[in-house]
């Protein structure tokens, strides 16, 4: 269980890093918590089946939602589940047919990077220029 | 060329969606109140829309000194391709206010939704100071979440789809509702039918092309079927509605609308049902609806085979 924690936050030269279903389950045996426990503190949106196999990695791509409703519970952070489940990758690995997320439009079209990049920066002007 | 599914999620998540969405209108006291007041519940979330955003042009042509031409390319065709955006590190909007007032009620709420579901909001305040992204099919998930959260707000849960029951069925009930809800046609026309508890579809086509001959053709822009209709006929692929096809008699040619209109066709058991078809169309598409009305006699003539439903 310590080293999965260390692993995560703690010590960043840690370089075995574990799954996400190692670290939620390291974190459930930290909380001292059950899966039964556990499905009714989400008010069953996480089954205990489900936990289960999310833990042993028989499921690998959990929805965000599952995610937050975990971090709440065990109060810990989001976005570091969404980084072990592999959901942040780096940005310049994206290709320019694959659907863009850095920034949250509403586009008919998909964004190239560089068009994405230039969108993002263009806000960061927009956000400068505004202040006084 | 027919869009992308842009709305189905799981069960699990359309739920979480769902309980956000309903929140957001119970914060903005929005319930029963018509049309659905987008800017109280902008206003309630403690989301802006930004004055002079993205799209404003004098905004953008001071920036546009300031840069390399190449990036300016890169920065035009993004803003052509974007109709909103939400800057999760200001907590404002950027809508591009040159498209009609009902479009940009969907946009302002789909945009709220990035904000309102804390699974997007955290996400996106992240990206400004790493180069990190979203992996695509999460970002497709967020966009269709974001979709789905609009629509519950705009429609306003289930009330659309109630009083859509105790209207005549016609293409004129979305278009109604649609004016009363503050939602645009399409978006109205789509909810029409997907909410709908009796069998209908509608196509939502591309705006007509005149051809030789005087006949005209319309790409398939969407087409949405009600649950009962799925159940009875299958959901249809077609990309073309051109003179050859069973419902060319229905592309309103020389007027805004086209009145009901007789259809027979079969059903996945092959049972004969006669149905009506009617059109309208706007200046962005044109719109099909058709709905089964009564079991043929034996002695009724069937449309041929041309109309593309699944029979299997």
């Amino acid at each position: 269980m310590r080293w999965a924690l260390a692993a995560i936050g703690v010590n960043p030269e840690e370089t075995v890093k574990p799954t996400l279903g190692q670290y939620l389950a390291s974190i459930r045996l930290d909380r001292k918590m059950s899966l039964r426990q556990v499905e009714e503190l989400s008010n069953k949106e996480v089954s205990n089946a489900y936990l289960s196999q999310l833990e042993t990695g028989k499921i690998l791509q959990p929805s965000p939602n599952v995610l937050n409703t975990l971090a709440d519970i065990y109060k810990i952070n989001y976005v570091q589940l969404m980084e072990l489940a592999g959901y942040l990758p780096a940005a310049k690995a994206r290709e320019a047919t694959q659907r863009h997320g850095r920034i949250p439009t509403f586009a008919e079209h998909n964004l190239t990077p560089e068009e994405e990049g230039e969108l993002m920066q263009y806000l960061q002007y927009l956000r400068t220029k505004k202040k006084p | 060329m027919t869009k992308p599914d842009d709305s189905t999620l799981h069960a699990a998540d359309l739920k979480a969606v769902e309980a956000r969405a309903r929140l957001s209108l119970d914060k903005a006291a929005a319930w029963g109140r018509f049309p659905t007041p987008v800017d109280d519940i902008l206003s309630a979330a403690k989301l802006r829309v930004a004055p002079k955003g993205m799209f404003d042009v004098a905004s953008y042509l001071a920036y546009a000194k300031k840069k390399a031409s190449g990036a300016i390319v890169a920065l035009k065709a993004a803003i052509s391709k974007v109709l909103g955006i939400y800057d999760a590190n200001e907590e404002i909007i950027h809508i591009d206010d040159s498209v009609g007032l009902p479009r940009q009620a969907f946009l302002k709420l789909h945009e709220t939704g990035h904000h309102e579901m804390p699974t997007h909001r955290k996400i996106f305040q992240l990206f400004q100071d790493c180069e990190k992204t979203l992996e695509p099919t999460v970002a497709d998930q967020f966009e269709r979440e974001a979709n789905n959260f609009a629509r519950f707000a705009l429609f306003q849960g289930t009330a659309f789809k109630e009083q859509a029951a105790d209207m005549k069925m016609g293409i004129k009930a979305p278009m109604e509702l649609g004016k009363k809800f503050g939602a645009s046609t399409y978006a109205s026309a789509r909810e029409f039918v997907r909410s709908h508890h009796r069998s209908c579809l509608m196509y939502a086509l591309e705006p007509m092309e005149i051809i030789a001959g005087g006949g005209a053709r319309a790409a398939v822009r969407r087409i949405e079927v009600s649950a009962t209709f799925e159940l009875e006929f299958g959901r249809p692929n077609d990309t073309l509605i051109d003179t050859d096809h069973a419902l060319s008699p229905l592309l309103p040619i020389f007027k805004k609308m086209t009145a009901p209109t007789l259809l027979h066709f079969r059903d996945k058991n092959g049972t004969g049902l006669e149905c009506l078809g009617e059109a309208f169309k706007t200046k962005y598409n044109v719109f099909l609806l058709i709905y089964p009305v009564k079991s043929l006699t034996s002695t009724s003539i069937f449309v041929p085979a041309s109309f593309a439903i699944s029979s299997n």
